[in-house]
């Protein structure tokens, strides 16, 4: 099989992956992101006021730390933030939304960013009544 | 007689449900904007050559399909699959598409009432400011 056959058949992984990924630039714009990531993250963008195509911004709304841990992150390549659990809470329609997410940063050159996020609150309660069942 | 479909219709028209309602599926495909006319239970029975060229998805295979699980998952959330919920939908907001295509900005317009039996999805393809 040659190689852009390969990578043909490895889109279906992306499209239909549950963790949501997505390329950035420096400035967090998007230029490559898989639908997961836009079902998660529209309507944190647009609880913002942010039309959604610059990432980080969207993220550094809910998590202010983040772009100065990106921004002193010196070298030219490496994992940033590494599956780092973090809290979103926002309302929308009158309805308190509290959902928890893991968030893993790699820097893979000085103008992108690989960024990879999931929501894990569906998952948290499984293990909680999973623990509770031990 | 000049056929209905070939007047020029606004995608933010108040009366545009109605006149989706009349067109064909075949009629659909002259619309200047997206159209995916969907049954009650969200699988797709049409789907215009205008959403298909800002999807990148035919309309082979969109045809028949859920279109929030199977064609459009990066619109199943609660800012606009779950507004499908409602008996009574018109609702247009801001959006990012993607699938088989780079990330693109649309404005969308959701529609649904009890007095049709199709619901749609439309799509208006924006440019980034």
């Amino acid at each position: 099989m040659e190689a852009h056959q390969h990578l043909q058949q490895l889109l279906p992984l992306f499209h239909h992956s549950p963790m949501a990924m997505a390329e950035v630039n420096a400035q967090g714009i998007i230029r490559r992101v898989n639908p997961k990531a836009v079902q998660l993250m529209m309507p944190m963008a647009m609880h913002l006021g942010l039309p959604g195509n610059n990432l980080l911004d969207t993220l550094a709304g809910y998590l202010p730390s983040l772009l100065p841990i990106i921004a002193d992150f010196n070298p030219l390549s490496g994992v940033i933030i590494d599956q780092e659990p973090y809290i979103i809470r926002f309302e929308m329609e009158k309805t308190l939304i509290q959902r928890h997410f893991s968030l893993t940063i790699e820097k893979i050159g000085p103008e992108s960013l690989l960024l990879f996020f999931q929501d894990v609150t569906d998952f948290l309660i499984k293990a909680d009544a999973l623990r509770e069942r031990l | 007689m000049e056929s209905a479909v070939n007047q020029p219709i606004n995608f933010s028209d108040p009366t545009l449900l109605d006149w989706l309602d009349r067109q064909t599926d075949e009629e659909l495909d002259e619309a200047p904007f997206g159209i995916v006319r969907m049954n009650r239970e969200g699988i797709v029975v049409a789907y215009c050559k205008s959403e298909s060229h800002i999807t990148g998805i035919t309309k082979a295979y969109a045809l028949g399909k859920y279109y929030f699980t199977q064609i459009a998952p990066c619109a199943n959330n609660m800012l606009v699959a779950a507004k499908y919920a409602q008996p009574e939908l018109d609702e247009e907001l801001d959006y990012i598409l993607t699938y088989v295509c780079e990330p693109v900005r649309v404005r969308l317009r959701l529609l649904k009432s009890s007095q049709s039996r199709y619901q749609y999805f439309l799509v208006n393809r924006k440019t980034f400011s």
